[in-house]
């Protein structure tokens, strides 16, 4: 290993420096001249809300992403990785929340493959099972590296990320929220190899929103926020309650505006609405006329319960009660007819179909409606799409292709098709995600509307917590699957909601 | 006018080929341009087209079928089986084109509710539903058939065969459909992402059984042209022609992927090779030499725009790194999606 | 082991995916036995040594068609051309040694170099054209068999130009199986060798399993992909220069359409549609069921409905098989849980 060599220049020459680093996608900064030091052998914490720039920081890091500006030095010499392979034939492997791995594979071969031991031309099985049972040894786990990775939980899929990670010389491991699917006796483990790794040498990222597990692993913290770096200090000089402030405190706060009319019965009621292992018992209702916003960290099954609502995926238990009516949510078709509507979070995926034009889009989940005996009524398609254009204000004509707009407007087409079914529940996903600042406040305002003069009841997922304060009359806190809070915007901060988020256990806030 | 070439462009490309294909013919034979020759060789290529216009859809929302020349063998022997049982040509017909149009739908249940893959379902039917055609038919198959079945072969429009009017009239039906009905919209949506159609409120399942059931009832169909043009049905009818048809859908200019192509370039792609297949008759090539044509047509027509791409690109600007996309989960979840919707 | 409780424990509570690719291969072989045993029942000269000579026989050459093609079935990919490419090669080559006896004895290096070529095509057209295999290989099928017929200009060649060994391979009955199944057998192997023990074939297996993980690890997808494709087109070589040989006089139609056979044989097989499970030995003993089905209802003088039933519906339930074990594959190691689940 580099061992002895790095830790003779330790003091002088950090494992990563990462100098003034920034990143765009189309008109969103993601990362706006990033600067700090890795140094080596340690545990550094990267906290941020989500959306500060901690993924697209890793992209650039391993090789994912190129850098618009700002260079990278590791172990003082400037490196420019061109992909992920480059980054690990130099040391630095990244090891995501879902594992990338062959899952009809073994778990020996999974870790070895692309660079088999061989011997006389063949794959060497033998030895590539010793070695990789040494690597798992090494991180002390016990798996029979015969079984396929794909019975494995996602701990273990880890674990063998990790230990191919660890077949090359490592010198820099970053791990991306790597406890957000494990149990806590799962997450402890995997403390402790982290902790052998950094005595080895190793320098381990560590990025989290767990309050306690920063607290009790990094030896230092560097806090990113919308895509600027705050903050590198010692964990010893920094306490939660700074740390928060630092992750929230933003510069951009929304203005709020406060609801006139009083708000009208209950459109939609969900009652212990469960997924196994997925979330639990959510209790909640969104009134006609109302805003409720669901905040909660990514993964902590927020989309998931608005999936389940409009029948997307596995079928929950509990009950759903659209307008009084108690509903078994089977197939978006079926939610769409009774009114409720769901924007996704990945809207080029699923949110629109980019491929085709506006006027195609905005029709999609009107067609009945537009038709008569099944055939198109081609003048009222037309209108349709062209009234959605004027009243979202979309640039762009309505035979345009969605792939032609802006990343607004697509989200635009995207609620556009939506309002003209005359929807009385909105269940939107990130709907201001990636989204320019101008476009963002038309959007806010247009949901405003919505809600407030077209009387629809909102459910509103968001990770922007000045948006979710700003439009909400009330909001959810969902961590790790359960409804930790349900606070009245009147009591709502951003340190209550950002401290019910990342609270492990239930009953915070 | 440049929006139209833009849009048509496939088509005029396939108009300018069929006027090649035709200038090539005339040299080869005078009597190519002769209008009785021209449409009678045109009703040699109905078949082919009923079932071209039929897969058209399927491929339209990224699936295959592969067993419809087994269907148009069920239909042709069940035809020709009712005929000598006595029924009037009004009766037998729509049983005939019903039972095409359930055979058609088991593969559209297998695919879009079970979440088979197309291809090996309609590997699998294309035997079974061929085994049936067989059950029905015997060893001897059917001969003899009443002239009013076979009426449909023999009769003309001025100097049009019947069959010919039949395939145009088919042909302009699904052209409708898929332009101005929402089976239509439905289909080009689910050909470009049968996730976000899903989450858009489409009854994915519903639309694809649709399509398979019209393939299944279009095979139907051109088993009907099948006993009255040949005054037969066999248990073998059509076997192999598949080949054809897919070639005629692709060449077409319907992507295999989904969600672009329209009816006219499948009918100007049948055109086409209707032209060129009975050019190289009359030049005296045999029928499997003529195959070495339409397969290169089939593979240039994607593969020379992908050439021109990669020059281009090469000249423009040097190789940017590969990009890998993280989200591997996204795909997965797509991929399950496709397979559960 | 260091701790085999510790793996005992793991083996037991894997579960589902592992045992579930198990179960699709052990299906296929139950399946063999029970088409077996019923027959025999069924047909007492079923069950006799010349029956089971003449339905290995039978098998030979499809299970070879089929080992080729299941390498590129293992890339997620089809090849419709193993016919076209069989029966170019054979003509080519018995027409080249005929003209040239000097070639003689390298028909089958010959026999190699056009299925390797035959493949490379195939394979550039798929990755560098980027053209959906199963268009792709429905153009080369046209095409090799168009060329063939081109070159042939309807004329017939003979096997006779073949070395007098290899045409009296044909007849010839080693250990008391018939020579076609010992070649049959040595060239399964040698593919089963290559894909389980060779980088070439893990890289196939990683590949067809999951795509854009290979990207991360520096697979080549293009090399990947066009080596099955190579390695296919070789394997095809091989068999159509068997079934000439086997044949005699062969036209430009020789081992035409064979294609769907070859891919029922290797889905029935348990390779899967998807890519990345499945194993040439899998598809070996689908091509033995497809001729175990042909020869038992041929003896039970069954017509022809039955046999295309029976093998319309076994390609169907192997898929079903295959769709709920991909399922499983997928599902298990992507399904995230957010909740704690405590011990």
């Amino acid at each position: 290993m580099t061992n002895s060599d790095s830790s003779l220049r330790a003091a002088a020459i950090p494992r990563l420096r990462v100098s003034g680093v920034s990143k765009s996608f189309e008109a969103v900064h993601a990362l706006r001249s990033v600067s700090f030091d890795l140094a080596p052998g340690e545990i550094h914490a990267l906290v941020g809300e989500n959306g500060a720039g901690k993924s697209t920081l890793v992209g650039m890091i391993t090789g994912l992403l190129e850098p618009d500006a700002g260079s990278l030095e590791l172990d003082g010499l400037p490196v420019r990785f061109r992909n992920p392979l480059d980054a690990r034939a130099a040391g630095v492997a990244a090891v995501y929340q879902d594992p990338n791995l062959f899952p009809h594979l073994s778990i020996a071969e999974n870790i070895f493959t692309g660079q088999y031991p061989k011997r006389s031309g063949f794959v060497n099985s033998a030895s590539m099972r010793e070695k990789a049972r040494q690597l798992l040894k090494r991180l002390d786990f016990e798996l029979d590296v015969d079984s396929l990775v794909a019975g494995l939980t996602v701990a273990e899929s880890q674990y063998v990320e990790i230990a191919r990670a660890l077949s090359s010389d490592l010198r820099l491991l970053i791990l991306d929220e790597p406890t957000s699917a494990l149990t806590p006796g799962e997450a402890s483990k995997l403390y402790e190899v982290v902790r052998r790794l950094k005595a080895d040498g190793t320098t381990v990222v560590w990025i989290s929103h767990r309050m306690e597990e920063v607290r009790i692993l990094a030896d230092t913290i560097t806090v990113l926020r919308d895509g600027q770096h705050v903050q590198t200090s010692p964990s010893s000089e920094l306490d939660d309650a700074t740390m928060i402030k630092l992750m929230v405190g933003r510069s951009v706060t929304l203005e709020a505006v406060a609801r006139q009319d009083a708000l009208g019965p209950a459109r939609l009621s969900v009652k212990g609405l469960s997924i196994p292992g997925i979330f639990d018992d959510i209790t909640f209702d969104v009134h006609e006329g109302e805003i409720v916003g669901v905040a909660g960290l990514v993964g902590s099954g927020r989309s998931e319960i608005a999936q389940a609502v409009f029948g997307i995926g596995t079928h929950p238990t509990g009950s759903v009660t659209v307008d009084g009516k108690v509903v078994t949510p089977r197939s978006p078709s079926q939610m769409a007819a009774l009114g409720v509507a769901y924007l996704p979070e990945d809207r080029d995926a699923d949110g629109v179909i980019s491929s085709m034009t506006i006027e195609a889009n905005v029709a999609l989940p009107s067609l009945k409606r537009l038709s008569r005996f099944g055939f198109m009524r081609q003048t009222r398609e037309r209108e349709l799409a062209t009234t959605q254009r004027t009243a979202l204000s979309i640039k762009g004509l309505v035979g345009d292709l969605v792939s032609s707009l802006s990343g607004g407007n697509r989200q635009k087409v995207a609620l556009a098709r939506w309002l003209a079914t005359n929807p009385k529940v909105l269940l939107l996903d990130e709907p201001t995600h990636g989204i320019d600042v101008g476009t963002k406040a038309q959007v806010h305002d247009i949901m405003r509307d919505l809600a407030r003069k077209e009387r629809l009841a909102i459910l509103m997922i968001s990770s922007d917590l000045p948006e979710v304060l700003a439009l909400s009359d009330r909001i959810l806190v969902i961590s790790r699957g359960r409804l930790v809070a349900n606070i009245d915007i009147a009591d709502a901060n951003q340190e209550n909601v950002l401290a019910a988020a990342t609270s492990t256990r239930t009953g915070a806030a | 006018m440049k929006r139209m070439l833009r849009t048509y462009g496939w088509e005029l490309l396939l108009v300018v080929l069929i006027v090649l294909a035709g200038i090539w013919s005339s040299f080869l034979s005078p009597y190519f341009l002769d209008p009785v020759n021209l449409f009678s060789s045109a009703g040699f290529f109905v078949i082919f087209a009923l079932m071209a216009f039929g897969l058209f859809p399927i491929i339209l929302q990224g699936e295959i079928d592969i067993s419809l020349a087994s269907t148009l063998a069920v239909g042709s022997v069940l035809l020709g089986k009712l005929s000598q049982l006595g029924f009037p040509l009004a009766v037998a017909l729509p049983i005939v084109l019903i039972i095409c149009g359930i055979l058609g739908a088991v593969n559209g249940l297998l695919v879009a509710v079970v979440g088979l893959p197309s291809l090996a379902v309609t590997l699998g039917t294309m035997g079974a539903y061929r085994g049936i055609a067989y059950l029905f038919a015997g060893d001897a198959g059917v001969t003899t058939i009443p002239p009013a079945y076979v009426s449909l072969g023999s009769s003309w429009i001025g100097i049009v065969p019947m069959t010919v009017v039949l395939a145009i009239a088919v042909g302009i039906v699904f052209a409708v459909l898929t332009t101005s009905t929402r089976f239509g919209r439905n289909s080009y949506a689910i050909g470009n992402s049968a996730s976000a159609s899903r989450l858009a409120g489409v009854s994915v399942a519903a639309t694809r059984v649709a399509a398979y059931a019209l393939a299944g009832v279009a095979s139907g169909l051109a088993g009907y042209v099948w006993l009255a043009q040949y005054q037969s049905a066999r248990g073998d009818n059509a076997d192999g022609s598949i080949l054809f048809v897919i070639t005629a859908v692709v060449l077409g200019g319907v992507s295999i992927k989904g969600g672009s192509g329209r009816a006219l370039g499948v009918a100007l792609a049948i055109l086409l090779l209707g032209t060129i297949q009975t050019g190289m008759k009359l030049a005296n090539i045999p029928g499997t030499s003529q195959t070495l044509v339409i397969g290169a047509l089939l593979v240039g027509s994607i593969g020379i725009p992908r050439i021109v791409q990669i020059v281009r690109g090469r000249i423009a600007a040097p190789r940017p790194a590969p990009k890998i996309d993280v989200d591997v989960r996204r795909e997965e979840a797509t991929q399950e999606s496709k397979r559960t919707a | 082991m260091s701790n085999p409780t510790a793996v005992t424990r793991r083996r037991l509570s894997l579960g589902g995916s592992t045992s579930a690719l198990r179960v699709r291969f052990l299906g296929v072989v139950i399946f063999l036995a029970i088409l077996v045993i019923a027959f025999s029942l069924l047909s007492p000269q079923f069950f006799t040594l010349g029956n089971g000579r003449s339905v290995l026989f039978t098998a030979a050459i499809l299970a070879i068609a089929a080992a080729g093609q299941s390498l590129v079935v293992l890339t997620g990919n089809l090849d419709l051309s193993v016919g076209s490419i069989m029966g170019l090669t054979a003509y080519v080559v018995f027409d080249l040694a005929g003209k040239n006896a000097a070639l003689q004895p390298f028909v089958v290096i010959l026999a190699l170099a056009i299925g390797a070529l035959l493949g490379f095509i195939n394979g550039v057209f798929v990755t560098v054209l980027q053209i959906p295999s199963i268009v792709a290989t429905l153009g080369t099928l046209s095409i090799y068999r168009g060329f063939v017929s081109v070159y042939a200009n309807a004329k017939e060649v003979t096997s006779g130009t073949l070395p007098p060994w290899m045409r009296a391979l044909a007849t010839q009955v080693w250990l008391g199986l018939p020579s076609y199944v010992w070649i049959s057998a040595v060239i399964i192997a040698i593919v089963a060798v290559a894909l389980t023990r060779l980088p070439w074939g893990r890289k196939i297996y990683a590949y067809g399993s999951n795509p854009k993980a290979a990207r991360f690890y520096g697979l080549s997808s293009t090399r990947i992909v066009i080596g099955a494709y190579v390695g296919a087109g070789m394997i095809a070589a091989i068999a159509g220069l068997l079934l000439g040989a086997q044949v005699g006089n062969i036209n430009s139609l020789l081992a035409n359409g064979i294609e769907l056979q070859v891919l029922a044989a290797v889905v029935i097989g348990g390779v899967s549609i998807w890519g990345g499970s499945g194993s040439v030995i899998g598809a070996a003993i689908g091509a033995v069921v497809l001729a175990t089905i042909n020869n038992g209802l041929v003896l039970l003088e069954v017509q022809e409905f039955y046999r295309l039933l029976i093998q319309g519906a076994a390609i169907i339930a192997a898929v079903w098989v295959d769709a709920i074990v991909q399922r499983r594959v997928i599902g298990s190691g992507t399904r995230r849980r957010i909740m704690e689940v405590e011990s």
